[in-house]
């Protein structure tokens, strides 16, 4: 009986230890952030799609400019990361007119 | 073996063909919603166009079908509409994006919650024809109520004159074309602006990715009510929307789509 209370208990601090760690490499790839004039890419790397972060900003149709920042799991320049893309700019222009959230 | 596979093809091409109906009719129709009951002064105008006849029928927005097809149809093309942003020229988005596929008694609804595409078979209505009487764009039309499921009550003035018993959105299966329909509290309200012949080809819109077919309607109204609570988990991409001032007004507009309280289904 003690003996299997040792494996378990063996077992239970090996896993603990592995999750510390992953949190960590969480924290950091987290931190890892670029910016650029028009693109802002941040790698978040414990998403299962590795999706990217984007900002993007544009004149929305009151004349004002919105931006948002959004993630995609889809490569840029494709019919996905498009679709997400301008489903966000509608999000955004969809404040200006107060008419858009149906 | 070149002959067999030409033979093939053509048996293919044949089928292909024949599984596409042709319309006989499009009618163009104009909905009016107030979405919050609350503020009657925030009206939505939806333009929407039916292709239909006497065994199938699309009703669908066109700027939803030019976006959609652009992007996953196989009729890609440029599309002429585009918003210019910091990433680049993008389609335009539709604000209108769903549509009702009709095979002949099946009624398959398509309906955005948030950025996904959610797809079901509606419930047919029961109609009670009433007595009333009106002329619309030169056509009589006899005036019929039903109750849906989801306890609205509907008006709908439909004419005989032309035989084909399709409507707009999930209202059909009357004897004639609804021509003009409306909700007890006229907070929905829905008109025929123009009705003419059309051979065009019926087809439906690929929605591409974020399109879900759902086993039941009721699957669907406890999405969009916990889209409601919680808009967020349905927009995906943990969008976060800034105003000019650089100001975070996500939480904002979380809070106007909440407000939504007016349906159509």
């Amino acid at each position: 009986m003690k003996k299997i209370f040792f494996v378990a208990a063996m077992a239970v601090t090996s896993f603990a230890f592995a999750n510390t760690s992953d949190v960590k490499d969480v924290k950091l790839e987290a931190s890892k952030t670029t910016t650029s004039s028009t693109k802002e890419k941040t790698k978040t790397n414990f998403a299962k799609f590795l999706a990217d972060t984007w900002s993007v900003s544009f004149t929305n149709s009151c004349g004002g400019t919105s931006s948002a920042t959004f993630t995609s799991e889809y490569a840029d320049g494709t019919p996905g990361f498009i679709k997400d893309l301008a489903h966000v700019v509608n999000t955004a222009d969809a404040w200006c007119d107060g008419n858009g959230f149906n | 073996m070149k002959k067999l596979l030409l033979i093939g093809l053509f048996v293919s091409n044949f089928f292909y063909t024949s599984a596409q109906s042709k319309a006989v009719i499009q009618v163009d129709y104009e909905t009016k919603m107030i979405t919050d009951s609350l503020d009657k002064n925030k009206v939505s105008y939806m333009p929407y166009t039916l292709l239909s006849n006497n065994e199938e029928s699309f009703y669908y927005n066109k700027d939803a079908e030019r976006f959609f097809n652009s992007l996953f149809g196989n009729k890609k093309g440029k599309n002429s509409d585009v918003i210019q942003t910091s990433l680049g020229a993008i389609p335009k988005y539709p604000k209108y994006k769903g549509s009702v596929h009709k095979l002949k008694e099946k009624l398959s609804v398509s309906l955005p919650i948030g950025k996904y595409i959610f797809n079901f078979e509606e419930p047919a209505l029961k109609w009670e024809v009433l007595n009333e009487t009106k002329e619309i764009k030169g056509f009589k039309c006899r005036l019929a109520k039903t109750v849906t499921d989801t306890k609205d009550t509907f008006f709908a003035w439909y004419t005989e004159d032309i035989p084909i018993q399709d409507g707009p959105f999930r209202f059909k299966g009357l004897s004639g074309l609804i021509l003009e329909i409306y909700n007890l509290s006229k907070t929905i309200e829905i008109y025929a602006t123009e009705v003419k012949k059309s051979d065009q080809l019926i087809e439906t819109i690929n929605y591409g990715n974020d399109f879900i077919i759902l086993k039941s309607k009721d699957e669907y109204l406890k999405a969009r009510k916990n889209y409601l609570e919680n808009p967020s988990a349905y927009n995906g991409n943990n969008i976060k929307v800034f105003d000019a001032g650089g100001n975070n007004i996500t939480r904002k507009i979380n809070e106007a789509i909440s407000k939504n309280n007016i349906f159509l289904d």
